[in-house]
């Protein structure tokens, strides 16, 4: 199958203005359109600039405006796309540094603005001694936006994200993330960045974040949460959360009668072990 | 395989696949637009000190039937917009858009699901029958 793929170029160190420069390559069925550029910068133009690491959707390096929509190029695969001419542009919302590659630079300034850790008020994350309480409910609630890849589609996606001082979909997601995590206590700390105009407010739920995420975090949910969360705590209805205790330290254990001993070891420490035992 | 380079692209045949709620937003976004500034050239006329000379001559100018139409986008921009953010309170205060889960290939998002979908249609339906009972009246009128 012969695909057109119509590439934005841009090196601001040598042109003025964004141009797109068609290359006509075949393809096979399974071609993913990372393997396309690859092909693209191997054997026809090694001028072109792309970012990638890990080829198989984890990395979050290769995200890019394919068709229009925001996508990861490792995870799309060209026949998926139904067109003959496939156009690559780089994520909008970002300063470009060369052709596909935009700078995350703002991006991560704001993620780091949300205190992305578990923030506690005791010295437990000081000096760990053991590991804190959680339920598998309570497990359940942060994982979705703990998968999140920081691969920026979301914030390419979203309208609202042309105003640079918007937090951003992602960012936001993290601060939910952390904030609904029962052993982080740093609520308060978050709150004055979140719950300002440029904070979740901003979000006006058009949902694309949601839509083209490649992991399923679901920006826009852990948003309109964050949103129900503020207004429950202005009107005095939110529930005050206590963190995680730390586990408490192991009794003496004793093993039930009807589970038997274990086989006798087969892998020792060193040789000198091994010799002593047998 | 062929290169060649163009300055602007052409307009290639790729779905836009972005979803409903996309639009819903710049229709809400052009609607406030709207609404926002005919608030102002109303609170505006309003706000003129108004003699009889000038009530007859607004009044004319309402009375017009070339005004009807006008009306009825107006009316009509006030159904969508109201519809609409009903459903974006809704779904702000944590209606109608699940609850945080394990996501599953394909990674079907809950934030813009069946519920948020349905909430969606409903108030949209409601906010259209009331612009056709609208569009009637204004017919009326204008015979």
């Amino acid at each position: 199958m012969e695909v057109v793929f119509k590439i934005h170029r841009f090196d601001p160190s040598k042109d003025v203005s964004p141009y797109y420069k068609q290359y006509k390559i075949t393809i096979d069925k399974g071609t993913t359109v990372l393997e396309a550029l690859l092909y693209i910068k191997e054997r026809l133009d090694n001028s072109l600039a792309i970012r990638y690491s890990c080829r198989m959707g984890i990395c979050g390096s290769c995200g890019m405006r394919i068709n229009g929509i925001p996508m990861l190029a490792c995870k799309t695969q060209v026949s998926m796309l139904k067109s003959n001419i496939i156009l690559i542009e780089p994520l909008s919302n970002n300063p470009i540094i060369k052709d596909l590659v935009t700078n995350f630079s703002n991006l991560f300034a704001k993620h780091k603005m949300i205190k992305p850790y578990i923030i506690r008020k005791d010295s437990e994350l000081d000096n760990p001694t053991r590991e804190y309480l959680q339920k598998p409910n309570e497990f359940f609630n942060i994982l979705q936006f703990a998968l999140c890849i920081k691969c920026g589609l979301c914030w390419s996606a979203c309208p609202i994200s042309s105003d640079n001082r918007y937090l951003g979909p992602f960012v936001l997601a993290q601060a939910y993330r952390y904030i609904s995590d029962s052993r982080d206590d740093g609520y308060n700390e978050r709150f004055d960045i979140i719950d300002s105009p440029h904070g979740c407010w901003r979000c006006h739920f058009a949902g694309s974040c949601s839509q083209v995420c490649p992991r399923g975090v679901d920006p826009a949910l852990a948003i309109q949460l964050l949103k129900k969360s503020i207004t429950t705590t202005k009107l005095g209805l939110k529930k005050i959360k206590t963190a995680a205790p730390v586990a408490p330290p192991l009794t003496e254990v004793t093993r039930k009668l009807d589970v038997p001993q274990p086989p006798p070891r087969t892998v020792f420490k060193n040789q000198r072990d091994s010799t002593n035992e047998r | 395989m062929s290169i060649t380079e163009t300055k602007k692209h052409a307009v290639a045949s790729y779905p836009k696949r972005y979803n409903l709620e996309r639009y819903m937003f710049f229709i809400q976004r052009a609607t406030g637009i709207f609404l926002v500034s005919y608030f102002y050239i109303h609170i505006f006329i309003y706000n003129q000190r108004i003699d009889a000379a000038l009530w007859a001559s607004i009044k004319t100018a309402f009375g017009n039937p070339t005004m009807y139409p006008m009306s009825f986008i107006f009316v009509t921009a006030i159904m969508i917009h109201g519809a609409n953010g009903l459903r974006l309170i809704l779904t702000q205060l944590g209606f109608f858009i699940g609850k945080p889960k394990l996501p599953v290939y394909p990674y079907p998002p809950s934030s813009i699901g069946k519920a948020e979908r349905v909430i969606l249609f409903i108030l949209i339906s409601v906010a259209i029958i009331l612009i056709i009972v609208a569009l009637g009246e204004f017919l009326f009128f204008i015979r």
